[in-house]
């Protein structure tokens, strides 16, 4: 157990004093949330990386699954692999790790969309006889994901983004699904416009904004995002396309600088440091030569 | 002063001023006793650094915000304090002022203890203190922390020059006097590098004094500049200041000026020199003290005025917690007990008198080293980002035991190194004062006697 998981609980235990005596509400979960379904099918894979998650951040509270081993509070939290966790839905469980109650933290600004997801695929990993309602993306595009490509339309001067959903290897255009594009910049990504929804054929459409400083080609690193990752996941799609200015500054680092390293001084540094420290060692042994003088005076001296 | 003295009455006098300053070279039982201390203190402040060594800088009260505490303050002020080897032999010995010449060599043996320690305060300020020849092998010629190694370096191999060249006569005065242990006589033959006394050797060696007092100008104020800009290079509020440099210097003349009179107090006192430390070097001494003082005042009223004129909005939770907040108390004694107070009293001749002037210049002396601890601390706990998610000894900086016994053991080694120092050389220089007194050839006359 890390140190994080001893605060928390110990954080946990505070709080839970503090709430002794209120009882406990009972969880309040809208109709549509409690109907969501996950954004594609469980796999291995996302239970493995949801094993990690769920180690890092609930293990303190909620035990290991399966060995009731969970912490003292007020109520003591459910173990998740318990069969009343287990009758509940996907989007039950979801809106409950999302939003929290009482001593349960909501994790909606800690842990991505993606991870939530994913540690709810292996609290299910848990549960026999769970059988996965289909994702809401393969209701409304036959699909049990989604896709995103990008794409520069060069006369158009427009970005494209197609959305397919994908089910066996068969792609269906997916309509109405909310889309942003985003170009990286020195630090972090800056949002291109304003987000688009998806036409019947899968499409929206970006204008490329004029004079964006791309690097000494032009070229842009942009990403296209779906906006609605509580449904769709963390889906992406990116590439590197010649449709910005060709900047040629300089790197900060290339010419000789104060910030830069040793060998690239400024050449008046450079050269000021190591001559002052040359004329005090210079003196220095001038000293030295005229005590040197001192000495042999001193054998004249004798000899007279 | 003389100068047709029959040579009878310069052999006595000379003789007089032999034996006093003789008296106190060698090991007695005060030495020991006073060593013997020292030793012991060392031992128990070493164990602290021993700890430090073992378990990592989180001994220190020192953390991610306020990561220059005690340690770096302390170092401030040594090099401050140094600078009074400059100020006595070059300053005042360069503008012909003819007090200096019982003063000088304290003043030098002061600058050498300061300066050598310096270098030592930093080190114990590295969590990895094995990796410190990094600092040479990958330092940038950019940084102020390579030209400060560099000039402090330098410093103290000037300042040992500046000791020994004076001391040349002096050591061959003393080379045949019976008083001193044959080994020490030896030594004093050796180091005297046959001297004789000759015109042409004094020329020589007045024009090494020379040399070497204008190149340690300088140096001297390049050392305490460049302890500055490691300040002042950065843009943080309190550090951001064009005046740091002419600032931190006039600051070491104060913290130095008084360390030498506690020191000569202390000389005068136990090494019984009262003809020569007299009333009327503590009077001169206490009015430079004054000199210095003002001009440091004044550089503190243009530090904080014109700040607190404009209060710029970080400028403003800063000088806050200086002027009325939890670094009040420190600001205030500092400014009026360090500094003020001092200043005003001086300014009667009463005050300038051994005694109540060792007890002004003690009062300056620690309000020197807070004041480097208010320069150094409260700046880092005010950053240009808010301070967020943080236990709470991240925010306020707060010296540990350990650290507090580190930095005395930089004290207690100043000590070692101006007793040893005090013990081994003369500390009054003998033919100065003897060419003052219009004894000439104290040399001839020295040997004469032994013979
Ligand atoms: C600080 C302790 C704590 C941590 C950490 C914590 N939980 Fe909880 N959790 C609780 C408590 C307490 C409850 C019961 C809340 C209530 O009913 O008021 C709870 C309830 C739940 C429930 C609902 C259980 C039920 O029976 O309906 C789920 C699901 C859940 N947590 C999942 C998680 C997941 C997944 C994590 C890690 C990402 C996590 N929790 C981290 C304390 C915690």
């Amino acid at each position: 157990m890390n140190r994080i998981n001893i605060l928390i609980i110990l954080a946990a235990i505070f709080l839970n004093f503090s709430l002794w005596a209120q009882e406990t509400k009972p969880w309040d979960i809208p109709e549509d949330q409690a109907n969501k379904t996950a954004p594609a099918m469980f796999t291995p894979d996302m239970a493995k990386v949801g094993k990690d998650v769920y180690l890092k951040t609930c293990t303190s509270c909620h035990g290991d699954p399966g060995k009731n081993n969970q912490a003292k509070l007020n109520p003591v939290p459910s173990d998740l692999a318990s069969p009343g966790v287990a009758s509940q839905s996907d989007g039950t469980l979801h809106y409950k790790i999302v939003h929290g109650k009482g001593l349960m933290p909501a994790f909606k600004n800690t842990l991505s969309a993606t991870d939530i997801w994913n540690v709810i695929a292996y609290i299910r990993s848990f549960h026999t006889g769970y059988v996965q309602p289909e994702p809401r993306v393969i209701k409304t595009f036959g699909g049990s994901s989604l896709k995103l490509t990008l794409e520069f339309l060069k006369d158009e001067l427009k970005f494209k983004v197609l959305a397919v959903g994908v089910k066996d290897e068969i792609e269906t255009p997916a309509e109405g699904v909310e889309l942003a594009i985003f170009t990286n910049r020195y630090f972090g990504k800056l949002k291109l416009g304003e987000s688009k929804t998806t036409n019947a054929q899968g499409e929206a459409f970006f204008d490329v904004p004029e004079g964006l400083p791309g690097n000494e080609k032009g070229e842009l690193t942009l990403q296209a995002k779906v906006v609605d990752t509580d449904t769709y996941g963390d889906v992406m799609a990116s590439g590197v396309f010649a449709a910005g200015e060709p900047s040629n500054k300089p790197g900060l680092t290339e010419k000789r600088a104060m910030w830069n390293v040793g060998s690239k001084a400024p050449w008046w540094i450079s050269l000021a440091y190591p001559l002052g420290v040359l004329a005090v060692i210079g003196t220095i042994g001038y000293i030295l030569l005229l005590l040197k003088k001192v000495y042999s005076q001193g054998n004249d001296a004798s000899e007279n | 002063m003389d100068s047709t003295l029959p040579v009878d009455a310069q052999k006595s006098a000379l003789k007089k001023i032999i034996d006093d300053v003789a008296r106190n070279i060698g090991i007695n039982k005060k030495f020991h006793a006073w060593m013997g201390f020292l030793t012991l203190l060392l031992f128990v402040c070493l164990y602290a650094y021993y700890i430090q060594l073992r378990d990592g800088l989180g001994v220190a009260g020192i953390r991610d915000y306020v990561s220059w505490g005690m340690y770096i303050a302390n170092f401030v002020f040594f090099v401050a304090s140094s600078l009074i080897g400059m100020l006595i032999t070059a300053v005042l010995g360069l503008s012909g002022v003819k007090w200096i010449t019982p003063v000088a060599r304290i003043a030098e043996i002061i600058a050498i203890g300061f300066a050598a320690v310096a270098g030592l305060v930093i080190v114990s300020d590295m969590g990895r203190p094995e990796r410190l020849v990094y600092v040479f092998i990958y330092g940038r010629i950019q940084s102020p922390i390579l030209w400060d190694v560099t000039v402090v370096t330098t410093y103290v191999l000037i300042s040992l020059i500046l000791l020994y060249l004076p001391l040349i006569p002096d050591l061959k005065i003393l080379s045949r006097n019976p008083m001193l242990p044959k080994w020490l006589q030896k030594t004093y033959e050796l180091l005297s590098i046959n001297w004789k006394g000759t015109n042409e050797q004094y020329q020589l060696l007045h024009k090494a004094i020379k040399i070497m007092s204008v190149l340690i100008v300088p140096v001297a104020l390049a050392i305490h500049t460049v302890t500055s800009w490691l300040f002042a290079s950065t843009s943080r509020v309190g550090w951001d200041s064009t005046i740091f440099g002419p600032y931190f210097v006039t600051g070491a003349f104060v913290a130095g000026t008084a360390f030498l009179i506690i020191a000569m107090y202390f000389f005068r006192k136990n090494y019984k020199l009262h003809d020569y430390l007299t009333d009327f070097h503590f009077d001169k001494l206490g009015k430079l003290l004054v000199l210095v003082s003002l001009v440091y005042l004044y550089f503190n009223i243009n530090e904080f005025l014109v700040p607190a004129y404009k209060l710029k909005a970080h400028d403003a939770v800063h000088l806050k917690a200086l002027f009325s907040g939890h670094h009040a108390p420190m600001f205030w004694s500092v400014q009026l007990f360090g500094l003020l107070i001092p200043i005003v009293l001086m300014l009667f001749k009463k005050f300038r008198k051994p005694l109540p002037l060792m007890l002004i210049s003690l009062f300056v002396v620690i309000g020197s080293w807070f004041k480097r601890y208010l320069i150094v601390v409260p700046t880092q706990e005010h950053p240009f980002l808010p301070i967020q998610n943080v236990p709470e000894n991240f925010k306020l900086y707060q010296p540990t035991l350990i650290e507090t016994a580190i930095t005395v053991a930089s004290f207690v080694l100043v000590l070692m190194i101006i007793t040893v120092l005090s013990k081994a050389f003369p500390i009054i220089t003998i033919w100065e004062t003897a060419h003052e007194k219009g004894i000439h050839e104290p040399e001839k006359l020295s040997i004469d006697k032994a013979e």
